[in-house]
């Protein structure tokens, strides 16, 4: 469950202060695909950056699954961001000189699993998007489409409960996002809740819920 | 993370950059290596300035300092001269602080030597007694001679129990024989006497020309054996004493040589160039975490998008710095493994340049002992350690989100 209550982010505080999140609340409890919209710059991206642990909070409150995010220092939000969320983003950030096994593997080579578990675990992560094939390939060898589904690959390898995709498809052709979305959404039939940013109407669809932001706050939520 | 991920990271960093990091570690290495040769030649110059000191000195010899004390004990043992032993010092009338050292192969009882009176042919020996003679008189045998065996009474130390300059000692048996008491001195915590045979001017000696008392005090010179009085042939005045050339020239003709300033020369010598050494070596090891801080930034820099994906994925930072703590590791130990030969190469040329230069011979080889080991490695290491605090500072300002937003 993740619960957001009158959430403000301002970036530069003082004179060229400027507000991006201006008092957001909602909470997310049954729906397991969300889908956040909104115009360019109303605040998608930085909402999910603060509910991954990734941004502060200015002010509010960002409960993840009963533990509140704002009292965490750097390396318990480290924690929590290895544990609790896979993060896809528009841009990929694999590792082009490992191969596509290893890029995959990564959380868990950070978070201490066994061989076992890591051998077992990067192989199922591949055949869910389609890519054990690949694996031995390096990363820069890898088109466009395949390199944002070694990144779902590599978010989910760790289990997170949670995963936040902002713009997974910014960066494809209809063709291969038709694909992520339709992993996205195995995995949000399957004990992940997925919380995606968008600006695709049609893909947002696909979602249980979407919530739509303009300047800071939430203007419309509704179930699709 | 377990230590073998650290290590396939650690690889894959270098593997990624393998001629930078390789030809890294030759550039710290040159610095490292010069350092080593410093190191190892402040071992070996007291050996070179020793060799300026003739070999006649070595043994059962006297030396003369005239300003040394306890202090530069050290530093002449560690010049080879290992039996030194200070035998006494003292101040003279004339002011002048003068030590006597003498060296023997094994120092047995030093029970007599002889001081030369060298100041005025008057007066034939001055013999420094140990112990306390006059006190067995009971088991004297033969008292004809006093350097044999020397028993001495004393009318003034029978009275009072002591001994001062100035109290005649009468050889018991023999009053044709007497003595006067010239300087008293403590060595080891044993009293020392010197005396004069006062057959002929017991007078003079009582005091009535003070200069020659000066003369006993700061005159004796300790040598082994009698019959030096040749050295007294009336040359040296009591005013110039030991510096007088043809004291010294006498001295050298004997084989017993003096070295005032050239010893403290060389003491200084050697304690300033041991100095210079060791600061050129902490100079060069400076340069060497200079550069090293500058390369591992460089490569945190390059590798910021990995590091700040790892990061985003939940790696903490003491991970990732710990990470180029090992890669800083592997170089260093690379480069004093270099650098601990190539050091030792620069060593020798050095080192055969000085004995060229001071026309004795290569200077050898020199025992890698753990003195040089332990400053060759944990200098730079400790370099190191600041270098790797800036590396973890810089982590820690790795910024996710401008790597995620890619906002540069
Ligand atoms: N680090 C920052 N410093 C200052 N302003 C920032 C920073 N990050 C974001 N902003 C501003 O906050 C606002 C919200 O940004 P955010 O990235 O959340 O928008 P978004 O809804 O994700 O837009 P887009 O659809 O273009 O990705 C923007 O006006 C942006 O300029
Ligand atoms: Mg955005």
């Amino acid at each position: 469950m993740i619960q957001v209550a009158n959430l403000t982010k301002t970036y530069n505080q003082g004179a060229a202060a400027f507000p991006a999140l201006n008092g957001v609340s909602f909470e997310i409890t049954n729906e397991n695909m969300v889908a956040f919209v909104g115009k360019s710059g109303s605040g998608k991206s930085t909402l999910l950056h603060i509910m991954g642990g990734l941004e502060s909070i200015t002010s509010g409150e960002v409960v993840v699954d009963d533990s509140p995010l704002k009292g965490l220092n750097q390396a318990q939000l480290a924690d929590f961001r290895n544990k609790k969320i896979g993060f896809v983003f528009q841009s990929f950030f694999l590792e082009p000189s490992y191969s596509v096994y290893t890029n995959v593997e990564m959380p868990l080579i950070v978070g201490k699993a066994d061989n076992e578990t890591r051998k077992q675990r990067v192989l199922e992560s591949l055949k869910l998007v389609g890519l054990e094939t690949k694996a031995q390939n390096k990363a820069s060898e890898l088109s466009g489409g395949e390199r944002q589904r070694v990144s779902i690959a590599r978010a989910i390898i760790n289990r997170p409960p949670y995963l936040f995709a902002d713009e997974p498809c910014g960066n494809l052709d209809s063709e291969n996002s038709a694909w992520v979305m339709r992993i996205l959404k195995t995995l949000s039939l399957n004990n992940t809740k997925v919380l995606l940013v968008t600006h695709n109407m049609d893909d947002a669809r696909i979602a249980d819920r979407i919530i739509t932001l303009k300047d800071g706050l939430v203007i419309a939520d509704a179930l699709t | 993370m377990h230590l073998r991920d650290y290590l396939s990271l650690v690889a894959h960093e270098i593997k990624l950059n393998l001629t930078s990091y390789l030809s890294f570690i030759l550039i710290i290495c040159i610095f490292f290596s010069t350092g080593i040769s410093m190191i190892l030649l402040t071992e070996k110059m007291p050996e070179v300035f020793k060799s300026q000191v003739p070999d006649e000195w070595r043994y059962d010899q006297s030396i003369y300092f005239k300003h040394a004390s306890h202090d530069d004990f050290s530093t002449l043992t560690e010049m080879g001269l290992r039996d030194v032993r200070l035998e006494f010092e003292k101040q003279d009338k004339l002011g002048g602080a003068y030590s006597f050292f003498h060296k023997k192969r094994e120092l047995e009882k030093p029970t007599q030597i002889t001081c030369v009176n060298f100041a005025t042919k008057q007066f034939v020996g001055v013999t420094l007694v140990k112990g306390n003679p006059w006190a067995s008189e009971a088991n004297s045998s033969d008292n004809s001679d006093p350097t044999l065996n020397p028993v001495w009474v004393s009318e003034e130390y029978r009275k009072t129990n002591k001994l001062a300059v100035g109290d005649i000692i009468k050889l018991q048996g023999n009053n044709n024989y007497s003595f006067s008491i010239a300087g008293s001195y403590k060595i080891s915590n044993e009293p020392f006497f010197t005396y004069d045979e006062t057959e002929e001017m017991p007078e003079l000696l009582l005091g009535d020309d003070p200069q020659m008392l000066i003369s006993f005090n700061a005159g004796a010179l300790l040598l082994e054996g009698a019959g030096l009085s040749t050295l007294c042939d009336g040359t040296a005045t009591i005013s110039d004493e030991f510096d007088h050339p043809a004291y010294s020239a006498k001295l050298l003709e004997m084989g017993i040589l003096t070295y005032g300033s050239t010893i403290e020369a060389l003491l200084e010598q050697i304690a300033f160039v041991e100095y210079f050494l060791l600061a050129l070596f902490i100079v060069l090891n400076l340069i060497g975490l200079l550069l090293l801080a500058s390369f591992i930034s460089i490569a945190i820099k390059k590798r910021t998008p990995f590091l700040g994906m790892l990061k985003a994925l939940g790696t903490k930072d003491y991970v990732l710095a710990i990470l180029y703590l090992i890669i800083m590791e592997i170089i260093l130990c690379l480069a004093l493994v270099l650098a601990f030969v190539f050091g030792y190469l620069l060593y020798l040329l050095i080192a055969g340049k000085i004995g060229q230069f001071y026309e004795i011979g290569s200077l050898g080889l020199n025992t890698i002992n753990l003195r040089n080991i332990l400053l060759a490695v944990a200098v730079p290491h400790a370099f190191m350690l600041l270098a790797w605090a800036l590396a973890f500072q810089k982590i820690r300002n790795i910024d996710v989100l401008r790597i995620i937003t890619n906002r540069d």
